[in-house]
């Protein structure tokens, strides 16, 4: 029987339908991400208000302190939007056994949950996007955006977005090896702290510390794409896409590969 | 005359009990997670390495921006140095305050409930965040690496760990509690854990106005931050006088709105009356 | 005897339940403007239980069982009525009444469970503020009357159902108890583990002289243990009687499923209504007030190759019906 391309789409998109209904039913829980989102952003603008005067200038590494604002509600937003972690929801699969019966389901575990992903993360990433630039727009007003900026940094979000899945992908599957995989998702979303553009914009870094921070996958998850959506660079984006897709490439072959062993391992004890 | 010191030894032996039993459970706790020492290892080890990198960020802050209203990297690092050390000690002896709303949401107060003491007290010692070890051991590293350490200033610190970590107890308590309020309100209270560390994780000294009255009212970090930083810096009696009113003020308040809310616990009988 | 150590009357407990309306504004309106349906769980009800009883609470589920046993040990507070257990008022003096009872949910664990028995055992002295010579020996005795001495140095995780079953028991018998609550105390057994159970809470009560107060979904708990049961259905008392009374009105049937090699068009038994039937698969309903179950065995036997046979006793809900048609009467 040969496999209609449109149906399986159609099947993954259904999918991502469910798990964003089901995450926009607590209407609470939506709310208080966001009043999250505002209170750090609130604190960032009187931050770099603050530190841009004491260090007299109004622009630093190419941005002014309304772009910096700007950026950090975009990666903000976007880091709140992809919980809860996929690395915690795979590990339980992976340690109840339960991962062990859904490879035999009639789809792709790996595009299953990918597509669960997506559709939890677009249901409150638009809330968060929404009262987050109304924030920033009264704290720090508009600033100069280009319709192909906002297009690349489409492109770049949805790279970034798959990229962090793959990752947590990987950190969940180590439950076939690891007894605590927790150690793992901390360690992951420190490195995104440091070096994701999370508090400090990456094009406030030390030069040669800049260089190295943008090969880093963590800086390609969310930063790249806030950045170019607030000053846009062509050659930038081409520069971000190749590290994405080099790193997407690589965790990719990754996640495959451990895929792969993990389920002999289970069809070993299991048997 | 007589009669009231009476009173008040009984007082005290009663605080003195409930301290005891707490390190009991507490200890309990610890011997359980030992039973998986991989796993035990892997969060303490973690957690540090976890610490470690928000020092870099403000590291590489202040690489590029000298001072923020007169806070550098020094006054950073006695806020985390109080930050991590405060919080690890709530999470060790008293992780179920964040559990609160859980407990109330799926009727698991119940449990508590069928024991001769303080249900509050017995639901927050129930749990303990292992990881929160690390931070422990992160929080001292810091404030002898960089925080001069003298033995009054360590004393004063751990002092001042013990009131914080009280006041952010009594937040917790307060936000968790108000689940027997709203129903579902778990995700908002742990939302309003995070944006309190959030803000208490920043220079104090650039908040004004609006963000200013927020830090000193409905997410503290004024108190828990700021004014911990400040009296380590040079002992100052009315700060600590201010610190302990809060301490005093929040506990009333938590205290108020757990008990008062008790009263519409409604335990896990909703479920079965679905069924 | 005869003193009553727990009273109830005209007790009432309603819930409120949150309304919410579908979708994402739903969502929204429900937060600022909650539409609420009042629920009665438990509706006036008034008992008592005398010192030294073994009562069986009965009722389907959602009946009000565990509403009104979580209101006795003070977990609930009421919306009305009057309750007095051993002397306190356990919605204003829980703490305190909590030293002289005791409890086990048998689908909530006291027992810490990556942690040996004995770690909660001395936990439990502690909170029970118990003596530490009186907790010995109070734990020597419970250790050789339930056989468990083999089992205090092994955690939990690593006992059978059974065994955690036992020492959860003596977890809950530590601290001298007059009133023990059991919910569902047989829950998950197999038959010989059920058995020792349903002995220990005997002997307690015989020997003891504690006081019982058992939920079950299991008739053969109830039937082995309990001389007096209530039912309540939909948060109301509709039986309070002796279980022997119980059982003679109202469970007159025995419902028999009979598993059969060959095909079963050909079993006709006159004294037993068919109510299910398939190929090879009969249940069959059986008033044991007219007709023995050993008649309808040696008639299957004799004249068809059995593979299978299971009895049961009839649901929760037939008892009720049952119930409610004998008051219209």
């Amino acid at each position: 029987m040969k496999r209609s391309f449109l149906k399986e789409t159609l099947k993954y998109l259904e999918v991502a339908k469910v798990n964003y209904l089901n995450t926009s039913v607590y209407t609470v829980n939506l709310i208080s991400r966001s009043v999250l989102v505002v209170v750090r952003i609130w604190a960032f603008t009187q931050l770099y208000q603050v530190a841009f005067a004491a260090s007299r200038s109004t622009e630093i590494g190419g941005l002014t302190v309304p772009m910096v604002i700007w950026i950090l509600m975009m990666t903000q937003s976007f880091q709140s939007s992809t919980r809860p972690h996929v690395s915690q929801l795979i590990d339980e699969e992976v340690k109840s056994g339960t991962l062990a019966y859904m490879v035999n389901r009639p789809y792709s575990y790996a595009l299953f949950h990918y597509f669960g992903y997506l559709g939890r993360t677009f249901s409150s990433l638009w809330v968060n996007l929404a009262i987050g630039s109304l924030v920033s727009l009264a704290l720090v007003g508009l600033i100069d955006f280009n319709w192909w900026g906002l297009l690349f940094g489409l492109g770049l979000l949805i790279f970034g977005v798959t990229l962090n899945f793959l990752i947590y992908l990987i950190i969940g599957l180590t439950a076939f090896w690891v007894e605590d995989t927790s150690a793992f998702t901390w360690i992951y979303s420190k490195g995104q702290l440091v070096f994701g553009g999370l508090i400090l914009p990456l094009a406030l870094f030390p030069e040669n510390l800049l260089r190295i921070a943008e090969i880093l996958p963590f800086s390609q998850l969310f930063y790249s794409a806030a950045r170019v959506v607030v000053d846009f660079d062509l050659s930038l984006f081409w520069h971000y896409a190749l590290i994405q897709i080099a790193w997407l490439a690589f965790f990719g072959l990754i996640a495959y590969q451990m895929f792969q062993r993990g389920i002999k391992n289970v069809s070993i004890n299991g048997g | 005359m007589f009669q009231l010191m009476g009173a008040d030894m009984h007082q005290i032996r009663r605080v003195f009990s409930y301290l005891g039993l707490t390190l009991e459970v507490t200890k309990l706790s610890i011997l359980s997670a030992m039973e998986y020492r991989v796993s035990f290892l892997t969060q303490v080890v973690g957690m540090i390495i976890n610490d470690l990198g928000l020092v870099l960020v403000w590291l590489i802050f202040f690489q590029k921006f000298t001072s923020v209203n007169g806070w550098g990297f020094p006054e950073m690092a006695l806020l985390f140095a109080i930050s991590t050390v405060n919080h690890s000690l709530l999470m060790i002896f008293a992780r179920g305050a964040h559990h609160l709303g859980r407990f109330i949401a799926r009727g698991e107060l119940d449990y508590f409930l069928s024991y001769p003491k303080n249900v509050l007290w017995h639901a927050c010692v129930s749990k303990t965040d292992i990881s929160s070890i690390g931070d422990l051991i992160f929080g001292l590293g810091i404030f002898f690496l960089f925080g001069q350490p003298t033995f009054e200033k360590f004393i004063a610190f751990l002092g001042i760990s013990i009131v914080t970590a009280l006041i952010i107890f009594n937040f917790n308590v307060i936000t968790q509690s108000l689940t027997f309020y709203f129903g579902n309100f778990e995700e908002a209270a742990e939302q309003m854990h995070h944006a309190l560390l959030g803000l208490a994780l920043y220079p104090q000294t650039s908040f004004y106005g609006g963000l200013k009255i927020v830090t000193l009212t409905v997410l503290p970090a004024f108190f828990i931050a700021a004014v911990p930083v400040q009296i380590l810096q040079g002992f100052n009696l009315s700060l600590w006088l201010t610190l302990l009113v809060f301490w005093l003020t929040t506990s009333l308040l938590a205290v108020f709105v757990f008990q008062k809310g008790l009263r519409r616990y409604e335990s896990g009988s909703l479920i079965n009356v679905h069924l | 005897m005869n003193k009553p150590i727990i009273e109830v009357k005209n007790l009432r407990k309603t819930f409120k339940i949150k309304q919410k309306n579908p979708g994402f504004f739903g969502g929204f309106s429900s937060v600022f403007k909650p539409d609420y349906k009042v629920v009665d769980a438990v509706d006036n009800i008034s008992f008592s239980v005398d010192e030294g009883e073994l009562l069986a609470f009965i009722g389907p589920n959602g009946a009000g069982k565990s509403t009104t046993i979580k209101i006795l040990t003070g977990i609930l507070y009421p919306t009305s009525g009057f309750i007095n257990v051993l002397g306190f008022n356990p919605s204003k003096e829980r703490q305190k009444l909590a030293y002289y009872i005791g409890s086990v949910f048998g689908q909530k664990p006291q027992l810490w469970y990556h942690l040996p028995p004995m770690d909660t055992y001395n936990l439990f002295s502690r909170i029970y503020e118990m003596e530490s010579k009186k907790f010995r020996e109070r734990l020597k005795f419970l250790t050789d009357t339930f056989e468990i001495e083999d089992l205090l140095k092994t955690p939990v995780r690593k006992l059978s159902l059974g065994q955690r079953m036992r020492c959860e028991i003596v977890a809950a018998l530590l601290h001298r108890p007059k009133i023990i609550f059991l919910d569902e105390p047989t829950i998950g057994l197999d038959v010989i583990a059920k058995k020792r159970i349903r002995e220990t809470i005997k002997y307690l009560n015989e020997e003891e002289r504690v006081t019982i107060f058992l939920t079950s979904h299991d008739a053969g708990d109830i039937e082995t243990l309990a001389k007096r049961t209530i039912v309540i259905n939909q948060g109301m008392l509709i039986f309070d009687d002796s279980t022997e009374e119980l059982k003679k009105n109202f469970i007159k049937t025995k419902i028999i499923e009979l598993v059969l090699e060959g095909p079963t068009d050909d079993f006709r038994f006159p004294g037993g209504k068919i109510i299910e039937k398939s190929k090879y698969d009969l249940k069959i309903e059986l008033d044991i007030s007219r007709m023995t179950i050993e008649k309808l065995l040696n008639y299957a036997v004799e004249n068809f190759d059995i593979k299978d046979i299971n009895i049961f006793d009839p649901p929760m809900e037939e008892i009720i019906s049952a119930i409610y048609q004998k008051q219209a009467n």
